[in-house]
């Protein structure tokens, strides 16, 4: 495909002010590779300040100086091979009737009738690297909420967006979080303005559509004071063979007061890398809580953080993982607790089978000052067959005396006696382990919203089933 | 770093075997081999203990020593000095125990077999650079009715040492060690137990560190339906590194292990406790606790590994500090690794600081602050003090406190 043309083009249309219409699929298909000049040319058909501009060359260095890491779930990444910026061929649709008919078909497998889409409050549905579909309803705008896909917000507001942009999580925190401020594209803006409350979850749904394609999204989310706000990202995509990338950046900041849930339902394909950096800042008294379903993907390197750098903040990670069909989940939870009386909770619940490997390493840390807080630790692994693996690698530090850590945690098979008892009671054996598996996951699924853990117990019960009786 | 040329003249100056200079170079290689090895387990694993390394050309050019003698009830090995390390006493009957340097030639198999598989590193380096060490074997049948009663006296030199001690199948042993250390002393120690089918081995270490450096780690396998109950209790050691390794190789094996140690000042422990479930039918149960005072800092490991091929296992670790300070300081990472659906594996760790309604509650009784304090921590420490108690009689732990 000739990309400098189609570039050109892009370009030449944009600064006459009209919207780019091409028969293309991909009109931006870039070379694969990774090197200033890509860099630059993504900033530069984004239209991006200078600052923006230079920011990206800066985290290229420090990606390129930054060594790949020897720990962790075997890594075979070509940077070479990846291409670093798609763009679909709409590049902003303002009303559903305007979302190209394909895309609103796939949306449909997804399983979001159209009916159900009136029932949320907003949404900008990603699509490759841009966000395609932002819809905000009336009242959010009328209390000053701003939900944005970032690319729009660096431009509406620029000065809000740099002073939050990279800020819990440096750019050179590691390799891949350097890899993001380098290529980042898309991804949420949300802003809460101070004592509003979000009752509707805002949403989003990713999508990674072309095969070997990198998706970098960088989302913030800011709550002020009092505010609260839950966000719900899900994330599927349809099967390849050549392995993808993907390396996000969520930045949370909960302000005093206010309360961020941060939900994500994910289901990669089996190709996937998915090494994201998800971080939280939380401030007096707030509340930060990560929710996370994850089922895709061949690697998944995902440790949500939360700094409770307030009097008083608390934090509580639920997780399920579930690894399949030889892929690796390393997945774990992050917590710092700078500030006294903060708490944190901890719930991991994972699942191997079929030669999956799932990994929890997690880390409390409570340095000396932070007094009378409370933290507590609870993984749960089970292992359904022969050829499946679980590791455990809780990491609990304390370095203040009134502090308390609690941490446990286990790891086995289904009991034969659970099994024996269900199937007494005339059911089959898929039904009895699937049973068994959903009760076992019960404690983070019902901090699921409803529509997602239909869908992920819909998920879940097909996998058991795979197994067959020799499970 | 130490070479293979090293080794080679060191292994030569001693008059060693072939085979012996032989496990040792291979020895090294592994050493260097685990020390190179890709982090996959944590990336900051290895940050939390500093090893001052020094020590180890300095205790190759101390080379040998040890001295053998009977004390009332207890065997005095005393590596201040050189001496005649055989001991021939009549209450031994069956058991055999003798230096290692003189067990080479008729126990060829035994120490070939303890040397040959090293765990982690630092059995890697004892492996390879033991200068002495104390060789026991209870032949198969034939248990060593009597409880065998160590004292262990450390120079100040650095050293560093290797026990084997063999059980053979169908039999029985017991023993306490008893470690007291003179000031000063940095060394390596490692303990090999290999557990024949079928015997039972129970034994209690203490050590009084005396501001020591030690690492001491304790490699043991065990055979079929065996079993082995461990007891430690530390204090006093400027920096202690206390590695377990067991591999439950056999059926239906089984152990028992409780830790307990008391930090003051600024002493650091790491206590690890890493137990391998290979056999079917195997059964841990593990419990490490640490009572911390002053600006002491203790890390706390466990790893659980069960193997694809053991079936019906049960594995249980538990790590439990107690802060008594403000300025202690506690880390605790507890491990699992699982391969396989045909086991069960928990842990827990917990980390507190002292209840205050369990202090008031004792000084409602009578007791004065001092004593509700000890009388709590004894209680925190309780499975390895009583344990003290049945052996010692004395509450060792607390009674300086």
């Amino acid at each position: 495909m000739d990309k400098g043309s189609k570039i050109d083009e892009i370009i030449e249309e944009r600064a006459n002010g009209d919207r780019i219409i091409t028969r293309a699929r991909y009109p931006h298909v870039f070379r694969e590779g990774l090197d200033r000049s890509v860099v630059e040319e993504i900033s530069e058909i984004k239209g991006e300040p200078e600052w923006m501009r230079r920011f990206r060359l800066k985290a290229l260095e420090i990606f390129n100086s930054k060594p790949m890491p020897n720990w962790g779930p075997p890594l075979d990444i070509d940077f070479n091979r990846i291409r670093y910026y798609v763009l679909p061929d709409e590049v902003k649709a303002r009303r559903w009737e305007d979302l190209p008919e394909e895309i609103r078909e796939t949306y449909e497998k997804l399983g979001i009738p159209e009916i159900e889409r009136k029932y949320l409050s907003g949404s900008v549905a990603q699509l490759d690297s841009e966000g395609v579909y932002a819809n905000i309803k009336r009242q959010l705008e009328e209390k000053g909420v701003i939900f944005l896909d970032s690319d729009s917000a660096l431009k509406k507001y620029p000065d809000l967006f740099k002073e939050y942009f990279f800020r819990i999580v440096p750019v050179m925190d590691s390799k891949f979080s350097a890899l993001n401020g380098a290529v980042w594209s898309g991804g949420s803006f949300i802003y809460v303005p101070e004592n509003v409350r979000v009752d509707l979850p805002l949403m989003t749904y990713f999508r990674m559509n072309m095969m070997q394609e990198g998706q970098f999204e960088h989302t913030i989310i800011i709550a002020e004071k009092g505010s609260y706000v839950s966000y719900i990202e899900g994330c599927t995509a349809p099967i390849y063979n050549v392995t993808s990338l993907h390396s996000a950046v969520v930045e949370v900041y909960v302000k005093e007061n206010a309360h961020v849930k941060f939900t994500t339902v994910q289901n990669w394909s089996r190709d996937i890398l998915n090494l994201s950096t998800e971080r939280a800042r939380v401030e007096r008294m707030g509340r930060m809580e990560w929710v996370s379903g994850s089922l895709g993907s061949r690697v998944t390197m995902l440790y949500p953080s939360s700094y409770l750098v307030g009097e008083g903040a608390t934090a509580s990670h639920l997780s399920i993982s579930l690894a399949s069909d030889h892929t690796w989940k390393d997945n774990g939870s992050k917590v710092i607790h700078f500030a006294p009386n903060t708490s944190s909770k901890i719930i991991s619940k994972s699942i191997s089978l079929k030669g999956g490997t799932t990994v929890f390493r997690g880390l409390v840390r409570i340095p000396k000052g932070s007094f009378n807080s409370v933290s507590h630790v609870q993984c749960d692994a089970l292992i359904l067959d022969e050829s499946s693996r679980n590791f455990t690698f809780p990491h609990n530090e304390v370095y203040e005396e009134s502090a308390t850590v609690t941490h446990e945690a286990s790891a086995g098979r289904i009991g034969e006696e659970q099994l024996f008892y269900i199937m007494s009671r005339g059911l089959t054996e898929d039904e009895a382990r699937s049973m068994i598996v959903l009760g076992f996951l019960d404690d983070v699924m019902k901090e699921i919203p409803l529509e997602f853990s239909l869908e992920l117990n819909r998920l879940i019960k097909l996998k058991i089933s795979e197994l067959g009786g020799t499970g | 770093m130490i070479s293979e040329d090293d080794i080679e003249r060191f292994s030569r100056s001693r008059y060693e075997p072939e085979w012996l200079l032989n496990l040792r170079k291979l020895n090294l290689r592994k050493f260097q081999m685990f020390r190179e090895k890709k982090i996959s387990d944590s990336p900051i694993e290895r940050s939390y203990t500093k090893v001052d390394e020094t020590f180890i050309e300095e205790a190759m050019e101390n080379g040998t020593g040890g001295s053998f003698r009977e004390e009332g009830e207890y065997f005095v090995i005393d590596y201040t000095s050189g001496g005649e390390m055989d001991v021939k006493s009549s209450s031994l009957k069956y058991t055999v125990l003798r230096s290692m340097q003189n067990a080479l030639v008729d126990f060829k198999e035994d120490i070939i077999k303890s040397m040959e598989d090293p765990r982690d590193e630092w059995s890697a380096l004892s492996n390879a650079l033991w200068s002495t060490g104390v060789f026991l074997k209870v032949p198969s049948d034939r248990s060593c009715e009597r409880v065998i009663k160590f004292r262990v006296i450390y120079p100040s030199k650095p050293l560093i040492k290797k026990d084997v001690f063999i059980i053979g199948s169908n039999s029985h042993m017991q023993f306490v060690e008893y470690s007291q250390v003179k000031d000063g002393f940095r060394g390596l120690e490692e303990t090999y137990l290999d557990i024949g089918k079928n015997s039972t081995l129970k034994h209690l270490t203490m050590v009084d560190g005396n501001n020591s450096h030690i690492i001491s780690i304790k490699n043991s396998s065990l055979g079929n339906d065996s079993n082995d109950e461990w007891y430690y209790a530390l204090k006093n050691l400027k920096n202690g590194i206390v590695v377990t390794n067991s591999v439950l190789r056999g059926e239906n094996s089984s152990i028992i292990h409780r830790g307990a140690l008391i930090g003051k000042a600024y002493e650091h422990y790491d206590v690890g406790t890493n137990i391998y479930h290979t056999g079917k039918g195997t059964r841990s149960d593990s419990n490490v606790r640490a009572a911390l005072k002053d600006f002491s800092r203790s890390v706390i490991r466990g790893r659980i590994h069960i193997s694809s091929e053991s079936r019906e296992s049960n594995a249980y670790f538990s790590g439990n500090s107690l802060l008594l300070s403000e300025n202690a300081k506690s880390n605790a990472l507890p491990f699992l690794e699982i391969e396989g659906d045909g086991a069960q594996a928990r842990h827990s760790a917990t980390i507190t600081n002292l209840d205050y309604d369990q202090l008031f509650y004792a000084q409602t009784r009578g007791l004065d602050e001092r004593e509700s304090r000890n009388i709590i921590v004894e209680g925190f420490l309780d499975p390895v003090v009583r344990q003290i108690l049945i052996y010692e009689g004395t509450r060792y732990l607390i009674f300086n406190d």
